[in-house]
């Protein structure tokens, strides 16, 4: 291949992928018998809040002319890509040290379930939620209850990869069925709200809640810390030890232990990592939006991670973007079907779509005539 | 620990049926799981392979069973075919490749059901569940076979081993990589056939609900050997068959504060089993030396 | 001293070529065929030409040994007669037929009655001798089914004819012994009809009464008709055995002689390139002197002892004992090479030592302190560093830049940016130094370029850099310059003897005499996963450190290195 065209090709691949994903999927609409330019419309507009026509809410802003924005939609498609961003980050940090960690889902759900349970201390008023403990202390003990809840469930797969040898992708997605049917027995036995006959836990106190940004819309201060973590995964692999240890790690294994590196203390670590910041979306997303536990609090986010990861290269500042692009996708393929009967599944074959895209490393007919056999090592 | 209702007999054929009859669907996609490692390529993508051809089934099937059958296993070969290209090929990563089916398959299933299927949900005549369970109880000893006494098993399972010496004898090591893993999508697409065509008679989305994974997870269990892959997932289905029965038993177990026989506690009983075989298993089960490896490096 | 079973006569002697200062100079053959001949085999790796316009002529059934140093392009000249490797240029003939452009594929090789038994065995693991046997050329009926009834007495006819026993053709291949799966890779080869059969360094891993036995077996297939070539670079094995000789020196064919008109100082002085003076004969008195010197040094008061490693065991990734009782000293600033014919134990000693393996028995004192459990990262603390082998895979993370690798093992040390947070400036100039300082050519990009987008002679200096760069106070260098040219394997020496002259031990393995030679105070001999014995400085000598390599020596056997 031309090294100009190469070039241009592997830096536009990501804006490539996403394009065949959303052809693919106006093609898969149209062959169904959708009309598919009505509804990719309707799921642009709804994703970015753009909408054409004269002035439909009191808060929409006028970008030009008839051209206006819904503020309630950005915040609903941000509020979705909050979430994805961490998540994002944490298939992102496990594959750099060469761990698959497909067990986001796992590890948000118990994020989300501890977050849920530590948001209740210090109700003085169960009927009305008030809390006794002041904000400042209450959010972020909730939030590091999150966050050790999901290390710790990477944890159990990191150490069954380094002490028993079980393939991480496995071991994470029997503990994903596992999180989910631990999170429905809580919520149906021990930790069920008394007061409701719906199968979640109690109204956390309010004093655990994030401050919401737009009213009535679910996104909160939360986006600022998925925002945060992003900045600080991104410092954490470009300039700390730790990071270099597991880049070094995912890329060379074997040379990184000759060279002394702890090789299996740097995939537990990376994994508690991974762990924390899944643990960290499952409970923005209770501490933002539902204030209780219930059933299905992770959404499709842990697996919508891979997705995120593998389009944002891997990177923090990459996986931020592509988090962008999938949350207002899912956003907009939810209104989507409300406005046109298009089922919102379609994000999921957009998804598929862009992680092969991403995926192929080689083009069949550009290099697979060179032979291995002709560029072998000499040794004698 | 577990005290039986009335009828001892009845509910001990009951669990025996059961664990049969859970377990085919895990043979069935066990036995593509074996055949697709056995050559060298890593298959998540059984999960996808099964659900596109429960859905496919139930689509083609709606008339007559054996019409939905063969689609789906139509459309087995033709997955099993995708991943072969895209990691041989393009050489995708194989759980890569692998995850990215499954989300197709997923997402594709779930849209064209809403499409094709009335909204109360589609019924089915289907097939009778004896004749999956037949061909899952056939099929290991034939793989076993295969694999052992057929120029097409031997070739497979070098290019699995050591690729480099199965080319160093003049081997072609893709024709054995697209047989095995497009076999291994018809099987696990049958596997999706039974869910749909037999067990169920109707499509619900994720009706796989991890069988493909866990029919992976009974291959490892099995160590990588037809017959020892059918144990392992006689021995999943025992707790999926378990799980049923104790549901629908009136047996209530409350012991250290915790109802072990609610349906959370029990459906995550097959996936606790499976990580507790894997962690057992693991350290001494010998995989395909080139399993998952790219063939370029 | 030649030991030819061969009853035929060779024809004329001049048909294998004259030599005359060392070039060949060619005659037509009158009635002789040859199996093999290849003329003018020219092979352009990146960075180095591995053939250099080759010739190799091979008269049909007869056993010839090709023989050459490390790196005289051996292995490509057979990779490129089995089409694993294509030649730049040149022709090929087999049993006198011109197949230059139909041989282009192993496979190929195989059409035209070629077998390989290279030199790391090419049989699958997991499948029985017979499955290996058959692999690619099943005898099936129904032509899906494998004939194994067919096949095993086909196999069985070929055993016979070798009387070969003990092979049982169910067995899975990783059970077997080395030479037993030897046995197997020929029987593969002539399964598949080969009269031609290639070995690269069939003797490699092997203990002498095996060796002898891989002859016999080899002898017998030669009288039986079937043409042997195999690579070698022990003269014992060349005299003893083979009916003619090519001698490779870097890449060109230098010699093409007749066994029973060589001697073994002739040969070496082909491989070598230079006339070597001293007397055959001398060769024993040489061996004890060195032994015996070594034993009165042990006990005038020695300089300042570094290591001391006493009766090491260690078992290698099969199980199999990998070090039998190991002791050695190394004293401050002193530079000693470790020789061996490869498979003898250097590696395992040097992952010992560096604490990528654990040993089984003995101690490793290193400053009066005992080391054996301690962890790489404690050993490099202490003062070991270590230049692997495996550059590429051990050595160097290829996709990381050369800062990157620069760093690698240090991230936690302030005095190289690293600690917590990383300074990254000062880990690009600490990089750019060393860079200029080792003249390192990265090209455009510094020391921002990918690792492995350098020539294997600055990876390398890259990788001593860094083995270097916290003042070690021993180095553990495997194979440092293999690979290298002239110029860039110099810059190494010059980069290590500046360390050693600050006071710096290296341990030095290598399969390049030359080089240690060059560069070592004194020189071990691994043989059979011990050390053999030892030559001091004064008394190096191809003739010495070949015989204790092979365990030739009648001397050594007895002695107990310290």
């Amino acid at each position: 291949m031309n090294p100009v065209f190469s070039f241009l090709f592997q830096r536009l691949r990501p804006i490539l992928s996403i394009l065949v994903g959303l052809a693919i999927a106006g093609i898969i609409m149209s062959a169904s018998g959708y009309r598919a330019g009505e509804a990719l419309s309707a799921l642009g507009s709804a994703a970015t809040g753009l909408y054409k026509g004269s002035i439909r809410g009191e808060h929409d802003w006028t970008i030009s002319g008839t051209t206006h924005l819904n503020v309630f939609l950005v915040a609903q498609s941000l509020s979705r890509i909050t979430p994805l961003i961490l998540t994002g980050l944490s298939v992102a940090i496990g594959l750099r040290a060469g761990m698959f960690n497909i067990g986001c889902q796992g590890q948000m759900t118990m994020g989300a379930l501890a977050a849920a349970y530590v948001g209740q201390f210090g109700i003085r008023d169960a009927a009305t939620g008030l809390g006794s403990l002041p904000a400042v202390l209450h959010v972020p003990v909730t939030l590091l209850s999150a966050v050790l809840a999901g290390g710790a469930w990477a944890a159990v797969a990191a150490w069954l990869k380094t002490k028993r040898g079980v393939h991480e992708v496995l071991s994470t997605i029997m503990l994903n069925y596992i999180a989910s049917n631990l999170v429905i027995y809580l919520i149906t036995h021990n930790l069920k709200d008394p007061h409701s006959m719906a199968a979640q836990t109690s109204m956390m106190a309010s004093s655990s809640w994030l401050t919401p940004l737009v009213p009535g819309a679910n996104l909160s201060i939360g986006l600022f810390i998925a925002l945060c973590a992003a900045l600080l995964i991104a410092i954490i692999m470009k300039r700390s030890a730790l990071g270099f240890e597991i880049r070094a790690v995912g890329q060379g294994a074997e040379a990184a232990r000759t060279a002394g590196m702890p090789v299996e203390r740097t995939i537990l670590l990376t994994m508690l990592i991974s762990g924390a910041l899944s643990g960290l979306a499952g409970s923005i997303e209770v501490m933002a939006i539902h204030h209780r536990c219930l059933q299905g609090v992770a959404g499709t986010y842990g697996f919508d991670g891979i997705a995120v990861a593998l389009l944002g290269g891997l990177q923090a500042g990459g996986a931020a973007l592509s988090a962008v692009f999938f949350g207002a996708l899912s956003n907009g393929s939810a209104y989507m079907q409300l406005q046109t009967d298009v089922p919102d599944s379609i994000a999921i074959i957009v998804q598929a779509v862009v992680i092969i895209c991403i995926g192929i490393r080689q083009f069949p007919s550009i290099k697979l005539n060179i032979r291995k056999d002709a560029v072998r090592d000499i040794s004698s | 620990m577990i005290s039986p209702p009335e009828g001892n007999h009845f509910w001990l054929s009951a669990i025996f049926w059961a664990t049969l009859y859970s377990a085919t669907p895990l043979i069935l996609a066990a036995m593509g799981g074996v055949l697709c490692e056995r050559s060298g390529v890593v298959n998540i993508a059984l999960e996808g392979m099964i659900i596109s051809g429960a859905f496919i089934g139930a689509w083609a099937g709606a008339v007559n069973g054996f019409i939905g059958l063969s689609a789906a296993i139509t459309i087995g070969l033709l997955l099993g075919i995708f991943h072969a290209f895209l990691t041989q090929k393009t050489r995708m990563d194989h759980v890569v490749s692998g995850l990215g089916i499954n989300l197709l398959a997923a997402g594709a299933t779930h849209f064209l059901a809403l499409r094709v299927f009335p909204v109360q949900g589609v019924k089915l005549i289907g097939l009778p569940p004896a004749l999956f369970l037949g061909i899952a109880l056939i099929l290991p000893p034939f793989i076993y076979v295969l694999l052992k006494y057929t120029k097409f098993g031997l070739q497979l399972r070098a290019a699995g081993e050591n690729p480099e010496s199965a080319r160093m004898a003049g081997i072609s090591i893709l024709r054995s990589r697209f047989a095995a893993v497009a076999l291994s999508g018809a099987f696990a697409a049958m596997a999706g056939a039974y869910l749909s065509l037999a067990d169920a008679r109707t499509f619900t989305s994720n009706m796989s609900a991890g069988k493909g994974y866990i029919a992976l997870a009974a291959v490892i269990f099995g160590k990588w050997n037809p017959l020892g892959a059918m144990l392992g997932a006689l021995f999943f289905g025992f707790f999926y068959a378990l799980q049923t029965q104790l549901q629908i038993s009136a047996v209530h177990l409350v012991w250290l504060g915790i109802e072990w026989n609610s349906p959370a506690i029990l459906d995550s009983l097959p996936y606790l089993m499976t990580l507790a075989a894997l962690v057992s298993v693991v350290g001494r089960a010998v995989p395909p030396a080139a399993l998952g490896l790219d063939l370029e490096n | 001293m030649c030991v030819s079973l061969y009853d035929g006569q060779y024809p004329d002697y001049l048909d294998m070529g004259t030599i005359v200062n060392g070039i060949i100079s060619e005659s037509t053959p009158t009635n002789t065929t040859y199996a093999v001949r290849m003329a003018g085999i020219s092979k352009q790796y990146p960075g180095i030409l591995a053939n250099d316009n080759v010739n190799l002529n091979i008269i049909k059934g007869t056993l010839h040994a090709v023989i050459g140093e490390n790196g005289a392009g051996k292995s490509t000249l057979l990779g490129i007669l089995y089409g694993s490797t294509l030649a730049n240029s040149g022709t090929i003939t087999i049993n006198e037929v011109d197949v230059t452009h139909q041989l282009r594929s192993p496979a190929d090789a195989i059409e035209f009655g070629i077998g390989m038994v290279s030199q790391h065995y090419s049989l699958i693991p997991a499948l029985s001798v017979l499955e290996n046997c058959i692999l690619g050329a099943e005898p099936t009926f129904a032509s899906c089914w494998i004939d194994r009834k067919k096949a095993a007495i086909k196999i069985n006819r070929l055993v016979d004819q070798l009387g070969l026993s003990n092979i049982n053709l169910d067995a899975l291949a990783r059970s077997l012994s080395i030479p037993l799966q030897q046995k197997v890779e020929i029987l593969k080869s002539l399964y598949r009809g080969a009269d031609i059969l290639l070995l690269d360094e069939p003797t490699a891993a092997l203990a002498p009464s095996e060796s002898t036995a891989l002859f016999k077996l080899l002898q017998q297939l030669v009288s039986m008709g079937t043409t042997v070539v195999y690579i070698t670079h022990k003269l014992k094995e060349v005299m003893s055995y083979s009916e003619s000789i090519t001698v490779l020196r870097s890449g060109k064919s230098v010699a093409q002689l007749r066994t029973e008109n060589a001697t073994e100082e002739e040969l070496l002085s082909h491989m070598m390139g230079k006339r070597i003076q001293k007397n055959v004969a001398a060769l024993n008195r040489i061996d004890t002197m060195g032994i015996k010197e070594h034993a009165e040094n042990s006990e005038i008061p020695a300089p300042r002892m570094l290591l001391q490693l006493n009766k090491i065991t260690a078992l290698n990734s099969r199980r199999a004992l990998a070090l039998r009782g190991v002791s050695l000293n190394i004293h401050k600033g002193e530079i000693v090479g470790v020789a061996g014919v490869e498979g003898s134990g250097q590696r395992e000693l040097a992952e010992a030592l560096v604490g990528v393996s654990t040993i089984e028995e003995g101690e490793i004192i290193f400053e009066q302190i005992d080391i054996s459990r301690c962890s790489i990262q404690e050993r490099h603390r202490r003062g070991i560093a270590y230049i692997p082998e495996d550059r590429n895979r051990a050595g160097l993370i290829p996709s990381l830049s050369v800062a990157d690798n620069y760093l690698l093992g240090s991230q936690r040390d302030s005095k190289w940016g690293g600690g917590m947070f990383l300074n990254s400036s000062e880990i690009m100039s600490l990089a750019e130094r060393m860079i200029s300082a080792c003249d390192i050519r990265t090209g455009h990009g510094g020391a921002k370029m990918q690792a492995g987008s350098l020539s294997g002679g600055n990876q390398q200096k890259l990788l001593v850099a860094r083995a270097l760069k916290d003042s070690p106070q021993l180095v553990i260098a495997c194979q440092p310059t293999r690979g290298l040219d002239r110029e860039a394997a110099k810059l190494i020496y010059k980069i290590i003897s500046e360390a050693v002259s600050r006071g710096m031990s290296v341990i030095l393995f290598s399969s390049d005499i030359d080089e240690l030679f060059e560069i070592s105070d004194r020189i071990l001999v691994m043989f059979n996963q011990r050390i053999a014995g030892e030559v001091a400085r004064d008394n190096f000598a191809i003739e010495t450190i070949g015989a204790l390599m092979t365990g030739t020596s009648i001397q050594i056997e007895n002695v107990t290195p310290a």
